[in-house]
């Protein structure tokens, strides 16, 4: 018993020894070819450009670009924040290393360890899990692998840029056509200037042989990323793609506007999968954490087709994020399963969007939101039933929890309904970790942090079953990790 | 070609002052010389006139008016009521005597003015006050003041709008300890006219002293003589003052008869002091495009707010409820139940939050909405907020849109019921669970029939029953 205890508190110790910095916040050095500061049609052109670009990119790149100065920043999320100078932003780096590579011997070795330093080793994970990892770094990607045995299945899995290259027809047929560049500012911002990002395709009748990972990270000093992945899933297919976040510690906002789509054709699968820990800024003062304005949404676009998305959002000063579905077929699921957990000054304005358009489309909603420290957690949600959407469904809940008294936690969601054979259900409840749970654990010899752990996991477990295996146990971890010290 | 930067980017954040539409410069127009011996009403008018142009005209881009289309409306120049228009007689009130009583406590006022003749003071306890805001203004304006000093500056533009219109309503103070076991009733009537739109902002006052208990019911009624082929307003405000330990049970209904467009505007505002509690239903009936704004202030420890509310709507009545409860202080508790029954065309839109202040630790608050579309063409907007800022707080929100079950229908349906009244008796007992949620029985008969009345053939049980075989007669007498 002792013995456990001991080997209990001995590993709270070394992870709170790891918390007291940012445990990723570390650079790398490596030469980035770096654009100006600054954003007018010449920057556009010029990213364009630089990316040999086939014309109806560079077209909608502008058509995006003209629109942006049209529009305004939103201003309703419940979320204070200094204002951005779109004009003190770097649009465009890239690594210098460039040459596309076979094998991972030829990558930089730095850039190597970088992954190393991160838990991800590219070699080890290769072999180990199976996945195949498109490592993002810094807006260009660098290594793909697996990339050989996909395209045996037909299964294209690229960066943004080669897909421009090899399948410029697959990307201008559904580039935009979930999320438009009219949709909101920061969506038009990354239509006009993103840099790269992730394109998968799955082919008629093909469930993907494993599953599909890509690793981001933000290096560049002052560089905003852009990113953006899209994902078609045709007739019969089946895919699941796992993204994680990680960032290393900088001074100045980073600002970071994605854009993702999706696309499920008829009786298609679509997992999309996050976990999201980017820096959240220094936590007495909350200077330098990463501003993440996300657009991202599925588009349930054949009959009996699925989307659903997992979030375990940690990170981050600001998160503006509803990754939504729109259920157009007949019979189309749509899911939300979101674990938001905010601690010291962060701020989250999360949730989701389910338009309900197809006949007995279904919608599932489980948010989680935990505050803690002085952070501001906001649920914002809407389920909208269509004329069309005859015996839609809806089950909808919202929980939050808070963890001290300087913390806030709010619940926005909306319901608009215009069916009559529409059902929803809607549920939300508050609650913190009651005394008498934690004092049932410390009876049984379980330490107050290792406690609010379990009960935390307790709270999230109908999120993180929805996980991939090696993300559920990270997502358990990180969690651990965020709260640590601000109970009791 | 010409490159657009940042620097020649149209700037957004200079607004220009919207030009007063037709609405505002009827409403707001100047009003003749104020009688000065009247100077309290003076005031508010004064300060509701300045509280509405800071606040301005809501357009939809208002979260809290997203769904409200107001455009007809703001086109038009609604005037004042002039003094001979008064064409009610008690006849076209016995509708609305609560137990078909016509001696019971009650005032009425007809567009907007308190009609002596058509109320009934006589049953009102003589330590009450309870008098027209003219007279009050002129015989007791310290007191008049008092009380509105309580409320602080509206958030609502249309109780602002209230305020700087207002020409009559009502004080009602019952002093404490004092407890009236029978209903008051107020009756806000408008009658329309067929010269000109208009409008009526009546004002009322309510204040409950320490340990006071009162039973009020408001109604809000369009009475839609022939003729009457103006659009109208009905502009009302409600202002609640419980001091400690003080009770409060109030039934707001509000209906519209009016053949032309019919605006209802009602905006109630409570100060809850330690332990008082207040009890509202809100009831939405049939007619024109409705907007109830309750907020609701827990001030001091212990206060309790209930908010409930019906919908029954059919035709093209749209109905807005907007309710805020501001848990401002410890171990303070609230609920809401609001339901809606929709037909034809019908829109029923909740909007309600819940905040709890940073020190307003042991809250207890609920809060559910609930709505059974029973058309095709009938819609359905509900936003069920909450803004927590403590820890140690109990808050939980529902809401449920949808059809009847069919297991309680083929529960009902197999022990003999016909499918219709089936469902009729199902839809009533929906509306029912609000209307159960009243205290006294008195209010709750006088409810169900006013409900009963305005439920479409097909979804009434009534009219059902009347239509059933007698087998089916008797089956309905065993089930209740």
């Amino acid at each position: 018993m002792s013995e456990i205890k001991e080997s209990i508190s001995k590993e709270t110790v070394e992870t709170a020894k790891s918390l007291e910095t940012y445990k990723y916040g570390f650079t790398t050095d490596i030469e980035s070819e770096k654009a100006e500061k600054g954003l007018t049609e010449d920057t556009v052109r010029a990213i364009s450009k630089k990316k040999q670009e086939p014309a109806f990119m560079l077209e909608f790149r502008l058509a995006a670009f003209r629109h942006w100065l049209t529009m305004e920043e939103p201003e309703w999320p419940h979320l204070e924040y200094p204002p951005i100078d779109y004009q003190d932003i770097t649009y465009y780096s890239a690594p210098k290393v460039q040459p596309k590579k076979e094998s991972l011997d030829e990558v930089d070795p730095e850039l190597l360890a970088t992954f190393e330093k991160l838990g991800i080793p590219l070699s080890e994970q290769k072999r180990l899990s199976g996945v195949a990892v498109d490592a993002v770094f810094d807006s260009v990607s660098v290594a793909t692998t697996f990339k050989k045995d996909l395209l045996k299945h037909g299964v294209i899995f690229c960066s943004f840029t080669e897909a421009l290259q090899d399948y410029p027809e697959l990307v201008e047929k559904y580039l935009g056509s979930v999320v438009p560049y009219t949709d909101n500012y920061f969506a038009a911002l990354n239509a006009a200037v993103f840099s790269d990002g992730s394109f998968v395709y799955i082919p008629k009748d093909t469930t993907c042989p494993m599953e599909l990972s890509t690793y981001f990270r933000i290096n560049t000093e002052g560089s905003g990323q852009f990113e953006r992945t899209l994902i078609v899933c045709e007739d019969n297919s089946y895919v699941s793609y796992l993204e994680g976040c990680t960032a290393p510690k900088f001074d100045t906002n980073q600002l970071h506007a994605a854009v993702v789509e999706l696309v499920a054709n008829e009786n298609a699968e679509i997992k999309y999968s996050t976990v999201q820990n980017w820096f959240a800024g220094d936590p007495k003062t909350g200077k330098g954490g990463i501003y993440n304005f996300v657009t991202k949404r599925g588009k349930c676009a054949g009959k009996k087709s699925k989307i659903s998305w997992t979030q375990v959002e940690t990170g981050s000063a600001i998160t503006w994020k509803y990754p939504s579905c729109i259920l157009q077929g007949d019979e189309s699921v749509g899911e939300f399963y979101s674990v938001a957990l905010t601690n010291n000054l962060q701020q989250a304005d999360t949730g989701t969007k389910m338009i309900h358009l197809g006949k007995n489309s279904k919608s599932t909603i489980v948010s989680k939101g935990i505050s803690a420290g002085k952070s501001v957690n906001s649920y914002r949600g809407l389920v909208s039933i269509k004329k069309s959407a005859e015996g839609a469904r809806n089950y909808t809940q919202c929980d939050s929890m808070l963890i001290g008294d300087q913390c806030s936690a709010n619940t926005y969601p909306y319901v608009d309904v215009s069916n009559p054979t529409a059902q929803l259900e809607h549920e939300a409840s508050t609650s913190k970790i009651s005394e008498d749970q934690l004092f049932y654990c410390n009876q049984r010899g379980i330490g107050t942090e290792e406690a609010v752990g379990l009960i935390i996991n307790g709270f999230c477990g109908d999120v993180f079953k929805e996980l991939p295996g090696e993300f559920a146990e990270e997502a358990t971890r990180l969690l651990g990790l965020k709260l640590e010290n601000s109970v009791g | 070609m010409a490159v657009i930067t940042m620097q020649n980017r149209p700037n957004k954040a200079h607004k220009i002052q919207p030009a007063p539409t037709p609405f505002e410069l009827a409403v707001l127009s100047d009003k003749t010389q104020m009688d000065a011996q009247n100077s309290a009403i003076t005031t508010i008018r004064e300060t509701g006139k300045s509280r509405y142009q800071q606040l301005g005209f809501p357009t939809r881009r208002l979260e809290a008016w997203k769904f409200i289309d107001l455009k007809a409306l703001q086109n038009t120049e609604f005037l004042p009521y002039p003094d001979n228009l008064a064409t009610v007689n008690k006849a076209d009130l016995a509708p609305y005597m609560i137990g078909g009583n016509t001696n019971a406590s009650r005032l009425v006022f007809v567009n907007g003015r308190y009609v002596d003749s058509l109320s009934n003071t006589a049953g009102i306890p003589k330590s009450i006050t309870a008098i027209s805001l003219m007279l009050a203004s002129r015989e007791m304006p310290t007191e008049l003041s008092a009380l509105e000093n309580i409320f602080d500056a509206t958030t609502d533009a249309f109780a602002a709008l209230n305020a700087a219109t207002v020409e009559d309503g009502v004080l009602l103070s019952i002093p404490q300890q004092t407890v009236v076991d029978k209903p008051i009733q107020i009756l806000l009537v408008s009658t329309g006219d067929s010269s000109a739109p208009r409008m009526a902002s009546p004002r009322c006052l309510v204040e409950l002293g320490q340990g006071a208990k009162a039973e009020l019911v408001v109604e809000c009624i369009g009475l839609g003589k022939t003729g009457a082929v103006q659009p109208t307003v009905n502009n009302t405000v409600i202002q609640i003052a419980a001091r400690p330990e003080a009770e409060l049970r109030m039934t707001l209904i509000q209906e519209a008869r009016h053949e032309a467009t019919a605006y209802s505007f009602t905006s109630t505002e409570a100060k809850l002091e330690a332990n008082s509690c207040l009890e509202m239903t809100t009831v939405a009936l049939r007619g024109g495009i409705a907007r109830h704004n309750v907020q609701a202030h827990l001030l001091e420890e212990g206060a309790h707010c209930t908010l409930n509310g019906l919908n029954v709507l059919n035709g093209d009545t749209k109905v807005h409820h907007h309710t805020e409860i501001h848990h401002l202080a410890p171990a303070c508790t609230s609920e809401q139940v609001y339901k809606s029954i929709l037909e034809d065309q019908s829109m029923a839109d909740f909007d309600g939050t819940i905040t709890v202040a940073r020190h307003a630790q042991k809250t207890d608050s609920s809060q559910m909405n609930r709505t059974l579309l029973l058309s095709e063409d009938a819609k359905t907007y509900t936003r069920p907020q909450l803004k927590i800022d403590a820890d140690d707080v109990k808050c939980a929100h529902g809401a449920t849109v949808g059809q009847l079950e069919e297991e309680q229908l083929f529960y009902l349906v197999s022990r003999g019921l016909n499918p219709e009244i089936a469902q009729c008796l199902l839809t009533f007992g929906f509306a029912e669970d609000v209307i159960n949620r009243i205290n006294l029985p008195l209010v709750r008969q006088y409810l169900e029939s006013r409900v009963l009345e305005n439920m479409g053939q097909s979804h009434n049980p009534k009219s059902c029953y009347a239509s059933c075989t007698k087998i089916e007669k008797s089956a309905c007498e065993i089930e209740g």
